[in-house]
């Protein structure tokens, strides 16, 4: 069992660099790039010199001009060799193997491991950067997720086709429905413009917990509303099978059978899919982060895109790759958890 | 328990539900800009209620300080003045620094940093002289040595990432610099050497600073003002040298204001500069909040958590509904001017008739009407009003008309047989390419739309990405047939809308376009010593590369803000371009608010 798991750790690494290399074609296929974007005041003059600082005028993978210059030059076979392999890839993956995601070209004079970690205020204490922003508001956002949606879908399935169903389906359905921007701008005007509960402008995230609120309740609503939907099928489902019914039979309060019987067995479904969606909160703020102007790393990757800053989109694309290949990880060990007959076998 | 927690989850459905079910919009539907007196308005259509004016404190002036607080919409990526290029960058810069002269809030230069100075009879250098006492806030004193730093990082190879070198190359020496290879580690030998024939030398002894040219520059004395002439601090740039900007204590500050605080994205916080050489600023603070979301800021606005706001076309009906957000209203036009861009070199463009024929097709008034819901000016000049040598009255490229529209490409030979239409083969594929967002395509359905009712002429329109679109439009083998490109104001001065956009070899270029008379027009003029000989030099260049329509301008950009009536001072500078907020490009240490009209809700510390 633990060595299945330490094997299951070491494919991290060929699904990141998978990942890299596919970001890195697709990024570079992209037409326009880093010093593009934006400003067009930006002559063809300065262009090329910062295309040329960046190292960005090297072939994408394999340099044959450097080993011509090389073999004109009479250089050693070690360093022809070398050249043929120094090209933006390459380059790229010697930083990443050292624990360095390169220069951002966006924000000039800043490494990528700098943006991401670094507080984001002068007296802010080193924890609270974008990264940790990101990772706070996607965990709480799957917390409410979870502590709205799971009941909402067990009540429903229990009181199936009553109207206490309807209501939770009606809420699974429309809140699913409503888009984030949408649901974000409309909160902000309730309890902040209305009710004045909170300010507008809601900065000082690292001062509370206040501020996340708004936030995670907003990133949280769409996945709480499908998990509601999904646990009460799963829940329906269980809820038919015969062990429910000798549960019964045996004389068990219904509350004693849903709780112990029927809810344990209907989370397989629900961590499945909890799994990927915890990675997806974690990752997939953009819009949130945006809106509640949150400095966090799922604004940050959206914009990177728009710019065309290659390292930052490659350092983020392999943290999302991390995340989801640790949260499927710890969707495996659950299910060991969850049900004792499910075991991975050596082969 | 368990029916406690369905009660529990019960109670919260419900109240969510009750909450959506009272909910209205917030913002009501636009009303039409022209609708006709006889129409109602719906009656289900209530009008918006008007923004209660926030109720004026009665606390005396010494209550507490004088805060400017501005909701700003993009964080800048750098701020570094020899690095820096974008507007979001260089207000922050401002706030802090001072050049060598200043411009004032009629758009005439002065002295900054430099009290006075002296230009050569051949226009050829300028001597600065640096004001006596002058200080960073820290209470360091400066001289002409400081200065001389920041002019050569502007140029420096080791310096990676300057986007706006090129400013520079009018002083002496200058293009080995600025195409050198940037390399952070660039021995110092090789820097010296390229040095050593850059025409900027600092003389601490007299307090002076002399700057040569390659050509008379006498228009310097502006260049002298922009960012990139801003005196950084050495010893901060040394101890950090790629990212000393990135917190506040990085900037030694001389300008009007220091930067108190940095929280990366969110907000920059400026406290007035007690060392400033004008005397210590009106304003105790200023704070820029930065909020993506243009409800979210216009919101905030109305609520009081900011001093000032801009009006988007989203937010424009709602304010102009409102009596007292209509109070509050600011617009001006700005020195921001839209061309539709032909690219010369490209058939049917190629012809001047062709380009004529387009501008005449051009539906200006529309454009700004119908497209920008009425904000901007038309226009048929590049120039815009304010900045000296503009002729706002006087006739630019040709003018909206579609009956001659159709008359001068019929007459330039594309018509058919008959002469009566247009014959759309001789033409060929006519396209316009823009970056395609939700706005831009409504924005370029109504310029194809204008053209196809002109000459019934199928119009491709292509829209790409924004990234996609800037990389295009900066090579003319791949800028686009037409694209919608224009000019953003560095320097109030006529030269930095001729010489640095329209000469062979610079911007001009993008669209295929050289006139060697224009040229030669505009060398004289940027020679010109003499102040108003060179406008109407410039002038007349103006009207010469207006004939030869290389492009039709369309509008110039207005500025929309919203101002609370405690603030004062906020002038608007004829010749600027404010695209950042109201009176960005004025003079800041004279803003001012009164204390005794401040609601309740306003900064007591």
């Amino acid at each position: 069992m633990g060595a299945y798991y330490i094997r299951r750790l070491f494919f991290i690494i060929p699904t990141l660099f998978a990942s890299a290399l596919i970001t890195f074609v697709i990024m570079h296929a992209t037409p326009g790039g880093p010093f593009d974007a934006g400003n067009d005041k930006i002559t063809e003059r300065a262009k090329a010199r910062l295309m040329a600082a960046y190292g960005l005028d090297k072939p994408l993978f394999f340099n044959t001009q450097a080993v011509q210059d090389a073999y004109a030059e009479n250089k050693p076979f070690y360093e022809v060799g070398a050249a043929f392999f120094d090209a933006q890839f390459e380059l790229w993956l010697v930083n990443f193997v050292q624990g360095k995601f390169g220069p951002s070209f966006r924000f000039i004079g800043r490494n990528v491991e700098d943006i991401l970690l670094e507080p984001t205020s002068l007296d802010g204490v080193f924890w609270q950067n974008r990264l940790m922003a990101t990772i706070i508001l996607g965990l709480v956002a799957t917390i409410i997720a979870v502590i709205v949606g799971f009941p909402l879908g067990v009540i429903a399935a229990v009181k199936q086709n009553s109207w206490v169903d309807n209501l939770c389906l009606f809420f699974a359905t429309f809140f699913y429905g409503i888009p984030n921007i949408v649901l974000g701008i409309f909160l902000i005007i309730i309890f902040a413009s209305w009710l004045g509960w909170v300010n507008v402008v809601e900065m000082n995230y690292w001062e509370g917990w206040r501020p996340w609120v708004l936030p995670a309740f907003v990133l949280a609503i769409p996945t709480a509303a499908f998990l509601a939907r999904l646990t009460r099928s799963s829940v329906l489902e269980v809820l038919r099978m015969d062990f429910v019914r000798t549960a019964r039979a045996k004389g068990l309060s219904e509350n004693v059978v849903i709780a112990k019987h029927v809810v344990r067995n209907a989370l397989i479904p629900v961590v499945t899919f909890l799994g990927p969606a915890l990675a997806t909160l974690i990752t997939g703020s953009f819009v949130i982060e945006t809106q509640f102007g949150v400095t966090g790393i799922g604004r940050l990757f959206v914009e990177s895109v728009g710019r065309r800053d290659y390292s930052v989109i490659m350092a983020l694309t392999l943290i999302y790759a991390f995340f989801i290949a640790i949260a499927n990880l710890g969707v495996d060990l659950a299910y060991g958890f969850l049900d004792p007959r499910i075991r991975f076998s050596k082969k | 328990m368990l029916n406690t927690f369905r009660k529990i989850v019960f109670v919260s459905l419900a109240a969510m539900f009750l909450l959506s079910a009272c909910a209205t919009p917030t913002t009501e539907a636009p009303k039409p800009t022209s609708a006709p007196a006889a129409t109602s308005a719906p009656a289900a259509t209530k009008a918006p209620e008007p923004t209660k004016a926030p109720a004026a404190t009665a606390a005396p002036a010494a209550a507490g300080p004088k805060v400017l607080r501005l909701a700003r919409a993009t964080y800048p990526d750098i701020i570094d003045p020899q690095i820096s290029s974008f507007g979001i960058e260089i207000e922050v810069m401002k706030f802090c620094y001072e050049g060598l002269t200043a411009i004032d809030n009629k758009g005439n230069i002065g002295p900054g940093s430099a009290d006075k100075w002296t230009v050569a009879a051949d226009g050829k250098s300028i001597v600065f002289h640096i004001r006596d006492g002058l200080k960073r806030a820290d209470g360091t004193a400066m001289n002409a040595s400081d200065f001389e730093y920041a002019l050569k990082r502007a140029v420096d190879p080791r310096v990676v990432g300057k986007q706006y070198a090129d400013i520079m190359s009018d002083v002496k020496g200058s293009h080995a610099l600025i195409g050198a290879k940037e390399d952070a580690k660039m021995a110092q030998a090789d820097v010296d050497k390229l040095y050593a024939a850059y025409g900027v030398k600092a003389d601490d002894a007299k307090r002076e600073l002399t700057v040569s040219f390659d050509q008379p520059a006498p228009y310097w004395l502006y260049v002298a003002y922009i960012w990139e002439t801003y005196p950084t601090d050495k010893k901060k740039v040394d101890a950090a040298p790629t990212n000393w900007w990135n917190k506040a204590d990085g900037h030694s500050c001389n300008g009007p204001f220091t930067i108190k605080s940095i929280e990366e994205g969110k907000k920059i916080v400026y406290a007035a500069n007690p060392n400033y050489w004008r005397g210590k600023p009106k304003l105790d603070r200023v704070e820029a909040t930065y909020i993506t979301d243009e409800i979210q800021r216009f919101e905030a606005y109305k609520k009081g958590e900011f001093d000032e706001v801009d009006v988007t076309p989203a937010t424009l009906a709602q304010v102009e509904g409102d009596p007292v957000l209509k109070a509050e209203m600011t617009r001006y036009t700005a020195a921001i001017t839209t061309n539709l861009a032909f690219n010369n070199l490209r058939k049917p463009f190629d012809n001047v008739e062709v380009r004529k024929a387009f501008s005449q097709a051009l539906d200006r008034t529309g454009w700004v009407r119908d497209v920008f819901k009425g904000i901007g000016k038309p226009t048929t000049r590049w120039i815009p009003p304010g900045v000296p040598g503009a002729q706002p009255d006087k006739p630019g490229v040709p003018a909206s008309d579609t009956k001659a529209a159709l008359a001068t490409l019929i007459a330039a030979g594309f018509g058919t047989a008959d002469g009566k239409k247009v014959d759309c083969a001789k033409l060929g594929e006519l396209k316009i390419t823009y970056a395609g967002t939700a706005q831009n395509h409504a924005r370029f359905q109504f310029l194809a739309g204008n053209f196809a009712a002109a000459f019934n002429c199928a119009i491709t329109l292509d829209p790409v990405d924004s990234t996609v679109m800037t990389a295009l439009v900066k090579d003319p083998k791949t800028n686009p047939q037409m694209a919608r490109q224009g000019w953003i104001q560095d320097y109030p001065h006529p030269q930095n809308w001729l010489s640095v956009y329209w000469k062979s070899g610079a911007f001009a270029a993008r669209y295929g376009y050289s006139n060697k008379d224009l040229d030669a027009l505009l060398v004289k003029a940027d020679a010109t010593v003499n102040f108003d000989e060179a406008v109407k030099l410039y002038s007349q260049a103006e009207d010469m590369l207006l004939k030869d329509v290389p492009g039709a301008p369309m509008n110039h950009a207005e500025v929309i803000y919203l101002v609370k009536p405690y603030l004062s001072g906020l002038k608007q500078n004829p010749s600027s371009s404010d695209a950042e907020w109201a009176g960005e490009w004025g003079p800041v240490w004279t803003y001012d608010v009164d204390l005794t009209k401040v609601p309740a809700s306003y900064p007591k510390q």
